[in-house]
């Protein structure tokens, strides 16, 4: 199959914040107002071998706690951030988890 | 939510054709060499008071039957790229005539059903009346005889007809007798 694109009077990196917005709303949607302002760096690797590596970094504000990060990267830009923001959801559950521990005492810790 | 996104040292295209090579193998790489040239038209349009909407126009060629082409809009490019890739596989399936197993099921059990109804309609009907006139050159005038003689009478050549006629004639004068 050869394919050829065209493309014209379209903002490509409108439709890529579009894309990743879906992606961390169904991630982070859960948390609600725990969340704060996301950074999102896309950047590409040039000197892999096989082609253009890309790198998805994604850094968000989990209030009240701080930051947290993460950094995928993939030969495909979206498997990249998918797997960043799967990995990010995670990491709010995560801290979420041991921040909750911490407040009502340590049971789990008592009983381990 | 709020979103930020920084990109650098990235073709956002090339990214945008990995996307759209993936979606379009999913869908039509199944029917493998048929499969020619693919050229994925995405463009915008610009609505009057209405948000951006993305149409993606997919243009196949199917060997050795021609060129096929599919269209989809909406205001989310990936969403109109991968309406427009499904669609594309659902045409590619039709025009091969693969995957329609269960549509010629379908179509046989109609069939046998309509068939069975004939039949059935066939063995309760009455035969056909001869016309008047057809039963005149027949020989038939004036006999008022039912639909199932009638039927036979259809069915004998026309030498018959007439030695039936003779036998019937000479049955009255001997009942004269």
């Amino acid at each position: 199959m050869q394919l050829e694109l065209k493309v014209r009077n379209t903002d490509l990196a409108d439709a890529l914040q579009r894309y990743i917005e879906q992606r961390l709303s169904f991630e982070l949607g859960r948390y609600g107002d725990r969340v704060g302002r996301i950074v999102v760096k896309v950047s590409g690797l040039s000197g892999c071998r096989g082609g253009t590596k890309k790198s998805c970094r994604i850094s968000a504000e989990l209030e009240p706690f701080g930051r947290v990060a993460v950094q995928e990267t993939d030969f495909d830009l979206h498997a990249a951030v998918d797997r960043a923001a799967g990995r990010i959801g995670r990491l709010f559950a995560q801290r979420l988890e041991r921040a909750q521990e911490l407040r009502f005492g340590t049971q789990t810790a008592v009983a381990g | 939510m709020q979103v930020e996104l920084r990109i650098r040292n990235t073709d956002l295209a090339d990214v945008l054709r990995s996307y759209t090579d993936r979606r379009l193998r999913f869908a039509v790489s199944r029917f493998g060499d048929r499969v020619g040239r693919v050229v994925v038209n995405v463009s915008g349009i610009n609505g009057q008071g209405l948000a951006a909407a993305v149409n993606c126009h997919i243009g196949a060629e199917l060997k050795p039957f021609g060129q096929l082409a599919v269209q989809e809009s909406d205001l989310d490019l990936y969403t109109a790229i991968d309406r427009a890739a499904g669609r594309l596989g659902r045409l590619f399936s039709l025009r091969l005539g693969r995957g329609t197993d269960d549509v010629q099921a379908l179509v046989s059990s109609t069939d046998r059903a309509r068939e069975t109804k004939e039949e059935k309609a066939a063995s309760t009907a009455r035969p056909r009346r001869l016309p008047r006139k057809r039963m005149r050159k027949r020989g038939l005038s004036g006999a008022r005889r039912s639909a199932k003689q009638q039927a036979d009478l259809r069915l004998l050549p026309l030498t018959q007809h007439r030695e039936r006629k003779e036998n019937d004639a000479t049955r009255v004068k001997s009942s004269e007798y």
